[in-house]
């Protein structure tokens, strides 16, 4: 269960479209070497997160990509990520957290790897691609701190 | 394609076997804050092509430390091993590349003479992490990581991922610990299998490659190896033309100043350190000349006028 780029396309014009309806935070970027949506916040830790979710050409998929950092500007390791979210995650870190470069900005970032994806979305391979999209983003998004109102999840 | 299978084999191992000698420098910032009368001698090791920097860090952590025994957890210094980082004419080098796609890339582009450029010269820095162009590897573990995400976006672009998956855990590991300590024939023994075709295809269905310029993020495309509407195998040359085509119109769309030269011509085109001819059947390379994560990493450095 895959997505063509002009479905995930469509994908995130729509979650965009809805997130200025209900006044939240997504950015919608586009690029000659494809189209993003950004998504930042402050926790009450004083801790900034950037949510950037890019296509990956090879999977077919979505990828959920993410940065932390400290309100100087400087940037969580990797071992304070797992740290973070031990408590979400109770498969091997090293397989599912892992610092990559962004294919867009080529900046480091971390992602949750996008190998296990389709079969993720094989369980919802009868809805509609933007319910697929959004089943997707609330599994990943949740592990890794994204708040995703459930007003997108009405239609 | 003509090429006896037997031949093709040896390839593969004179490959696997190519090193490079590269001398370790300490950043003359770094030997000011030593804490020994003397300061660390340059050393020598002699790495494999298709290693990655971090598969060293212990040895370099280990002749390092001897001479920052005290001061090494000293934040105030801000010198630690934790922010090493290696560094080529003023170059932080990218951990995660291969070695011998790094060496080919900038030592044929950057350095003033044509002349040889052995031992590689590279500094070594133990302070001031470039955080926002370098990804950190703090270990082993994250490396091999990292070296399984690659090997499975290759086979998600060969195969769907159909054979990576049906794979046992264990021989994902003896991918890895093969390479890591240099078994050639334990790594092909489950390297082959991801060689082999899928869906009645008697090809890729598409090539994983990475081409890269000095001073640009690196190029990576679908590309299909065979063209079946005119029935014939993609060359070597189709596939950088096909990529340097499609990055330049990238680059007009985004109005850049500087688009990409897409003259073939103008560049050299290096693969492990030699130049295969271009009319070369990319099908062919992606199975022989692939590195271990089974990319093909190519570096296209522009010709001295």
């Amino acid at each position: 269960m895959t997505f063509t780029l002009d479905e995930f396309n469509q994908c995130i014009n729509d979650l965009y479209d809805q997130s200025k309806q209900i006044h939240d935070r997504w950015q919608l970027i586009k690029t000659p070497k494809g189209t993003y949506l950004i998504y930042s916040f402050i926790d009450d830790n004083c801790l900034k997160y950037d949510f950037h979710i890019v296509f990956s050409e090879s999977y077919s998929v979505p990828v959920l990509y993410f940065n932390i950092s400290h309100l100087d500007g400087s940037l969580l390791s990797l071992d304070d990520v797992w740290k973070l979210f031990a408590h979400k995650n109770n498969s091997n870190m090293y397989e599912t957290i892992t610092q990559q470069e962004h294919p867009i900005l080529h900046r480091p970032f971390f992602i949750l790897h996008p190998c296990h994806t389709e079969k993720l979305l094989k369980q919802v391979s009868d809805q509609s691609m933007n319910k697929k999209f959004l089943f997707w983003l609330s599994i990943y998004g949740q592990s890794v701190g994204l708040p995703l109102s459930v007003n997108y999840a009405i239609d | 394609m003509n090429t006896s299978p037997l031949d093709d084999k040896e390839i593969t191992r004179e490959l696997w076997q190519s090193r490079i000698p590269i001398c370790f420098l300490l950043s003359e910032e770094d030997k000011s804050k030593v804490n020994r009368s003397e300061t660390p001698e340059p050393f020598y090791l002699m790495l494999s092509r298709h290693l990655y920097f971090p598969c060293i860090i212990d040895k370099i952590s280990r002749y390092y430390s001897t001479y920052y025994k005290e001061n090494l957890t000293d934040s105030t210094n801000n010198i630690s091993l934790h922010n090493l980082w290696l560094e080529y004419e003023s170059i932080p080098l990218k951990w995660h590349y291969p070695i011998g796609v790094l060496y080919d890339l900038y030592t044929s582009s950057l350095s003033s003479t044509s002349s040889c450029h052995l031992p590689w010269q590279i500094i070594v820095h133990l302070s001031k992490f470039p955080e926002n162009e370098l990804i950190r590897f703090p270990d082993k573990e994250t490396i091999e990581a990292h070296y399984m995400t690659t090997l499975k976006e290759a086979d998600a672009l060969k195969h769907k991922g159909q054979i990576i998956g049906d794979m046992q855990k264990r021989d994902h590991k003896q991918l890895w610990n093969s390479l890591f300590q240099d078994k050639y024939e334990n790594f092909w023994n489950i390297n082959m299998k991801l060689m082999s075709y899928t869906d009645n295809l008697q090809y890729f269905r598409y090539i994983p490659f990475r081409i890269y310029i000095l001073d640009r993020v690196f190029i990576q495309k679908l590309f299909s190896p065979y063209d079946i509407e005119h029935d014939k195998w993609m060359t070597l040359n189709d596939l950088i033309q096909f990529s340097l085509n499609h990055e330049a119109q990238c680059e007009r769309l985004s109005n850049e100043k500087e688009i990409l030269n897409i003259n073939i011509k103008d560049y050299r085109i290096i693969i492990h350190g030699v130049q295969p001819p271009l009319h070369t059947p990319i099908q062919w390379l992606s199975e022989y000349f692939s590195y271990p994560d089974n990319f093909l990493h190519i570096c296209l450095v522009e010709k001295r006028m």
